[in-house]
């Protein structure tokens, strides 16, 4: 990502004060970021519904 | 032996039959504190004169029960009233606690005594660091290598003998991660059997709480305390006649592990084979969408968490706290709900699987702590583990030691159980520790 794009994502984000002292950390926050989306499974059927925070078998 | 190197369980024994009293053993485990925490830095802050007085009214009570005059150590994230809860950050220095968190006050009810607050990453994410306002917390077995985290303090005082038990949380294996590279007992309880209020939270539908302990008898006493109920009744058990699935793929295929943690699960599985257990392969999802699913998560709701110290004062986080969270700005809500949506279905395989095994067993680390001081290779520890499945899933897992690495490090496996089945956990753990000679060695810090 070139860093105008990074600013403007940083800036939108309101992260002004750490894009001006910790440049370095953004860009790597968003490359982080952008390794994890591609690991991201997703959907085929636009259907399918997110399980709440939380289930599993009620206790026993 | 001294006191300081009994276990909980034999401690409480001692004073049970009044041949040990409380003030007898915290002296001593502050004493033991006084001589190896300069080395290993797991404590952030001692409180000696509240658990003197604490111990010194419990000396002439009858025992409440187990844990009555036990020290346990708190990891820096857990409020006890009238103290700092720092999460070892300079964002939190100033903050005192209330009250009491929920699992204190269980623990405390039941005669604990708490002597300190122990180190951890940074808020439970961002460690080891050293531009912190504490320093990180050593592994006693080596003090140039990392003690696991985030709990690091947790593991190196109970790996140490400072205490016999403590308090870590876990949101990707961090109670598991001290436990596999400290040599102890972690647990991972089944989402919220423990309870979370007062405890600073990572990301709430990840969080758990659990005890680190030496053994599998003292994981038990403490998990009935902090859990209520019974969970060492049954430890005397054994394997015999349990299923128990072997997830190859997270450390053959997913992860490739350490030749040496390798052979350990192997033999591991034939230790349990010959204990009695039905071993039998089986598969779950890849460790990397465990992962990816997990860390996108953690990042909607610690990203909710920590926004406003993210926009404003991002300087008062240790570097390497600041790239883990930053990226938690920046994730959609689309990703967040695929990873919800996704996170269904790797509960749905979990449970499957146990259709057909009765528990799971897999590694735990990937490899041995690796030195502190190496960057690159404490951050490679993180995806390296196969604790993470467990946190999406929200069933019980426990990390114990399975030998030494040719280092001189401790290795480790984990054993996983169907959601509020602690108890054939724990029984199945004891099976384990009983047959392998690991439980009774310990570090020199």
């Amino acid at each position: 990502m070139d860093e105008k794009t990074a600013e403007t994502l940083a800036i939108a984000a309101g992260l002004e004060k750490a894009w001006a002292n910790h440049r370095a950390d953004v860009l790597d926050a968003l490359a982080t970021l952008a390794a994890h989306k591609a690991n991201l499974p997703r959907a085929t059927n636009a259907a399918v519904e997110p399980v709440p925070a939380y289930s599993l078998a009620p206790r026993r | 032996m001294s006191a300081h190197s009994l276990s909980l369980a034999e401690a409480s024994r001692r004073i049970a039959a009044k041949t040990l009293s409380p003030s007898e053993l915290l002296d001593d485990c502050l004493a033991r504190i006084a001589e190896v925490e300069p080395r290993l830095n797991a404590c952030i802050r001692l409180m000696e004169d509240g658990a003197r007085a604490a111990a010194r009214a419990l000396d002439n009570e009858a025992p409440r029960g187990p844990l009555h005059g036990i020290p346990i150590g708190v990891k820096d994230i857990i409020d006890i009233a009238g103290l700092p809860s720092t999460c070892h950050s300079a964002q939190r220095l100033d903050h005192m606690a209330t009250a009491d968190a929920a699992v204190i006050t269980r623990l405390r009810a039941a005669g604990a005594v708490f002597p300190a607050k122990l180190a951890t990453h940074e808020f439970a994410i961002g460690g080891p660091a050293f531009d912190l306002p504490f320093p990180p917390a050593r592994n006693p077995w080596n003090r140039d290598h990392h003690p696991g985290g985030s709990s690091s303090g947790s593991g190196a005082a109970v790996a140490a003998r400072m205490l016999p038990g403590a308090l870590g949380t876990d949101t990707g294996g961090s109670v598991r991660h001290p436990a596999s590279h400290c040599g102890l007992v972690g647990l991972k309880p089944t989402y919220n059997l423990v309870p979370r209020e007062g405890v600073f939270p990572l990301a709430f539908s990840l969080d758990h709480v659990g005890p680190l302990t030496r053994t599998v008898e003292d994981c038990a006493l403490m998990l009935g305390v902090m859990a209520g109920g019974d969970f060492a009744g049954g430890l005397t058990k054994g394997l015999k006649g349990l299923r128990i699935g072997y997830v190859r793929h997270f450390h053959e295929i997913d992860q490739p592990a350490d030749p040496e943690m390798a052979a350990a699960l192997d033999e591991a599985a034939r230790v349990m084979v010959a204990e009695g257990a039905i071993i039998t392969d089986i598969s779950l999802p890849p460790l990397q969408q465990f992962a990816a699913v997990n860390r996108t998560i953690l990042y909607g709701e610690a990203g909710a968490i920590h926004e406003h110290w993210l926009k404003n004062s991002p300087e008062n986080y240790a570097g390497v706290t600041r790239r883990r969270l930053l990226p938690s700005q920046f994730v959609s809500a689309a990703d967040h709900v695929q990873a919800q949506r996704r996170r269904g279905e790797m509960v749905a395989a979990v449970q499957e699987a146990f259709t057909q095994v009765d528990l799971l067993l897999t590694a735990s680390s990937m490899d041995p702590a690796c030195r502190i001081d190496d960057t690159p290779m404490v951050e490679r520890t993180y995806p390296r583990q196969a604790r993470t499945p467990f946190n999406v899933t929200g069933h019980p897992a426990v990390t114990i030691m399975n030998g030494l690495h040719s280092t001189g490090l401790p290795l480790s496996l984990q054993l996983v159980a169907p959601a509020f089945e602690e108890a054939l956990l724990l029984q199945a753990a004891a099976g384990y520790e009983r047959a392998a000679p690991w439980k009774d060695m310990a570090p020199n810090p």
